[in-house]
């Protein structure tokens, strides 16, 4: 089995990301914690954490995406609650979090969200 | 266009490495089915608007089992499932709480081994 050892890998110009054959590597993810404390625990390509209120965050991409037709999935605790995206765009991303049969927004323990898509 | 081949990739002074046939995604998805429009994708052809909130995503690459991974998130508080699967597409529903099939925004990621 082949191995190529390197700290970065971009294309041929450096200046851009690398084209995989038949696979794509997810270009951001973070986890985030809303409760008992609101802050942002692992990211990848995503800063600047903004607790925007209850149950809601959102976060900016550090390389932004191409155009808004990204793919996002968002994970969380609870079992109660349903996770919606509040933001999708370039730039940013926000996730809102809550009960399902109540309606009410609920800062969770554990928040997580993962993106595929495209690089400007 | 310069090309690499490799199975894997680690960093430079050795530790764990990324096996890039099997933790990379193979597919992914934006589909709008009130629309019903895919917004952009990754190895998906088409996808089959079957009816109300039930849709089959179509790869363009199959995959080599049937049980490959699926993660689907279905936005305005929906939920999401898989109705059928095979290497060549996955067949989703998606519902509110009352269990009515629904148009939403539809947002995929797919990993496994290409056949």
């Amino acid at each position: 089995m082949s191995e190529i050892r390197a700290n970065t890998v971009s294309d041929a110009a450096g200046t851009g990301p690398a084209t995989l054959t038949k696979q794509s590597a997810a270009k951001a993810w973070a986890h985030v914690e809303m409760s008992p404390g609101s802050q942002s625990r692992a990211t990848f390509n995503l800063s600047s954490f903004n607790d925007s209120g209850t149950g809601q965050f959102d976060l900016s991409f550090i390389s932004a995406m191409s155009d808004q037709y990204y793919s996002m999935q968002l994970g969380s605790n609870g079992g109660a609650f349903i996770e919606n995206i509040s933001i999708m765009n370039t730039t940013k991303v926000g996730m809102q979090a809550y009960n399902y049969s109540s309606g009410v927004l609920t800062d969770l323990g554990i928040n997580t969200i993962i993106i595929h898509g495209d690089l400007a | 266009m310069s090309t690499i081949r490799a199975d894997n990739v680690a960093p430079s002074a050795g530790g764990t490495s990324t096996g890039l046939l099997e933790g990379l995604a193979k597919a992914w998805l934006q589909y709008l089915q009130s629309t019903p429009v895919v917004s952009d994708s990754f190895n998906v052809s088409s996808v089959s608007d079957n009816s109300a909130g039930n849709f089959t995503v179509n790869y363009s690459s199959a995959f080599s089992s049937s049980e490959h991974s699926r993660s689907l998130m279905a936005n305005a508080g929906l939920f999401c499932g898989v109705v059928a699967r095979s290497t060549t597409n996955t067949q989703f529903e998606t519902q509110s709480d009352t269990g009515t099939a629904t148009d939403t925004g539809n947002y995929g990621s797919f990993h496994g081994d290409l056949a």
